[in-house]
């Protein structure tokens, strides 16, 4: 049906309401200036960009930059990497926050679990420039945990864990752990939050133990929780931690620690002005298919969510 | 209550896993805690767990004298007050229109604000955004691009929506324009929810490195984060080194027992105390604002 732009109805309440258009001014000033602007920015990838030309003078190339990021080394290695990285998390990092809300739950006295909920939240709220180098120092030659394992004769010589290619994934995926674990049970710990106590007695006086309550009334409760995070997890799969990669890579590992943003920043710092409408492309690559990727997984948890929660 | 003995095991077994989790946490800010404080030239030998074993100030002393890192505190604690108090002011002003059910064009707005939560023109087109309006190597750059967030004004909509109308209605019955509504009853009705904003923005605002790494290449207009990245990646030692090597008190010679190491756990400790101090307080907000994230989500 079509209804005129502004009806009688419409231009009373545009006028009534005013004064708050012009509230939502600034914030709208900074959106436009600062999302939708660089968003515009994104016909660079179809130039040779150049800063003397701008957005407007550039030639136009085509899609001479995608070929260009496809056809590149470096573009299938951050392919990999990201993917095996993200991956390795999801596998390894996504069951444990479930089972350690399963486990906090079981914690009887209520001031105890307060305080352990307190303390593994912590290093969510630092940065990862302070996480890097708190694990630097500690996986450093003379840093606590090679002191340890050479006084217990694991080891002869300090192990130079930053610098070991073997041992980086281990450490990326066990540092994000450390930091992100008590983050993610937040979520789980306030679905458990819902569950009535008289569950749990009803499953009591059914003779149930506390592992059969935990597994046939708390996980249940959860599942819904679970499926949605999952799959908010396979939709951010192209997300591999630009953070972390950034701080805690290193020259050693380069090969297997460069992903798809840490790349794209790498075109931007390397002050290579040829380069900056390949780094658009690839990071412009990396976001469309990530935004794919999120509604796929988006209209299957839509349906998935939906079943497990009748 | 009585426990059978298969459930006495497990209790003993999750306090002792909950017990070692915490203390895996706590313990690294502890470690490096006790290294800012150790003589640098001692910590190398190793050995140290948790507290100094020759105790100094001499970190803190030196890092003190460097007048670049004064600076990156001034610039840190500018952005973060900033950027987080003038944010909040932009954001909820945004979701106070925005909560109006029956506001025109409230669908393209409410688009507007949804679209940059999932996609956006990346880090160069931002970065030539930027430069083109002069805000590299500018020190507004680290609050003017962040002042409207998207997720906060979601927040604070959803705080907003569930303020009574008759409120609103009988203010305006007493003549109070919506100046003054949104200032004298929806702000103060709404505490909770801008204290969640202020310090979740805030908190990011401290963490952030990212935009002195790439906006800004005078060293002097970075902010900690990123002068700690890039202390701890080496590439800014010397400078902190230099005409320090040898201090001269009384015309003695101090003899040197500062290290690269050392210094850099000081830096950190410094960085990360803020966050410590503010965090048993705010606490409760984050959580808070997390979960109404997530349901929004």
């Amino acid at each position: 049906m079509a209804k005129p732009l502004i009806s009688g109805e419409t231009g009373r309440l545009l006028r009534k309401y005013r004064m708050l258009y012009l509230f939502m001014l600034p914030g709208l000033a900074i959106l436009l200036t600062f999302a939708y602007l660089p968003m515009g920015g994104l016909v660079m990838v179809f130039q040779q960009y150049d800063p003397v030309s701008g957005f407007f003078g550039s030639e136009w190339v085509g899609f001479a930059n995608f070929r260009r990021v496809f056809s590149s080394p470096v573009f299938s290695r951050a392919l990999r990497n990201t993917i095996v990285i993200s991956g390795l998390k999801l596998l390894i990092g996504f069951p444990m926050p479930i089972l350690f809300s399963l486990m906090l739950n079981e914690l009887r006295m209520q001031r105890f679990k307060k305080t352990i909920q307190t303390i593994v939240y912590i290093p969510n709220f630092v940065s990862w420039v302070i996480v890097a180098g708190v694990w630097y120092s500690l996986l450093s030659s003379e840093g606590v945990v090679n002191q340890v394992l050479m006084n217990l004769g694991v080891v002869e010589e300090a192990i130079l864990f930053m610098q070991r290619k073997d041992l980086f994934y281990p450490i990326i995926i066990f540092t994000d752990l450390w930091k992100t674990l008590g983050y993610s049970t937040i979520f789980y710990m306030a679905a458990i939050a819902t569950i009535p106590l008289e569950h749990y007695e009803a499953a009591m006086i059914d003779g149930a133990g506390r592992f059969r309550q935990a597994i046939h009334i708390t996980l249940p409760v959860l599942s819904g929780t679970i499926a949605l995070l999952f799959i908010m997890a396979v939709g951010g799969l192209l997300n591999a931690g630009f953070d972390q990669l950034w701080t805690m890579g290193n020259l050693a590992v380069r090969d297997i620690a460069d992903i798809l943003d840490t790349a794209v920043l790498r075109t931007l710092t390397s002050g290579s002005v040829n380069d900056l409408s390949t780094g658009a492309a690839l990071g412009m690559f990396k976001s469309v298919v990530g935004l794919v990727l999120f509604f796929l997984t988006n209209w299957v948890s839509q349906r998935l969510v939906h079943e497990s929660l009748v | 209550m009585k426990l059978s003995k298969g459930e006495r095991v497990f209790e003993v077994f999750n306090v002792t896993v909950m017990i070692l989790f915490a203390a895996i946490c706590l313990y690294p800010f502890l470690y490096v805690i006790a290294l800012s404080f150790n003589e640098g030239k001692d910590a190398m030998r190793g050995g140290i767990y948790l507290f100094p074993r020759v105790f100094t100030l001499e970190n803190y002393t030196k890092l003190f004298e460097d007048k670049r890192l004064a600076g990156s505190f001034l610039i840190s604690v500018f952005r973060t007050v900033t950027g987080a108090s003038l944010g909040m002011l932009v954001n909820a002003l945004f979701a106070f229109a925005l909560s109006k059910n029956d506001l025109p064009f409230r669908k393209i707005l409410n688009w507007l604000i949804v679209i940059p939560m999932y996609f956006g023109g990346g880090i160069i087109p931002y970065f030539l955004v930027c430069k083109s309006l002069h805000l590299t190597n500018n020190v507004l750059v680290y609050v003017i691009p962040w002042l409207a967030t998207p997720f906060y004004i979601m927040l604070l909509r959803i705080s907003m929506k569930d303020l009574p109308d008759s409120l609103e209605e009988s203010a305006q019955l007493d003549g109070a324009g919506y100046g003054t509504v949104f200032f004298r009853i929806v702000l103060p009705l709404c505490l909770p929810a801008l204290f969640t904003v202020i310090l979740l923005g805030g908190i990011t605002h401290w963490n952030d490195w990212l935009d002195g790494s790439i906006m800004v290449s005078n060293s002097r207009l970075w902010p900690m984060q990123t002068l700690l990245l890039n202390i701890l990646q080496g590439a800014d030692m010397m400078s902190f080194f230099k005409g320090k090597n040898l201090s001269t008190a009384g015309g003695m010679v101090r003899k040197i027992e500062i290290t690269p190491e050392s210094l850099k756990m000081a830096m950190l400790v410094l960085t990360v105390v803020p966050i410590f101090m503010i965090y048993p307080l705010a606490q409760q907000y984050f959580i808070r604002g997390i979960m109404v994230g997530s349901v929004k989500g």
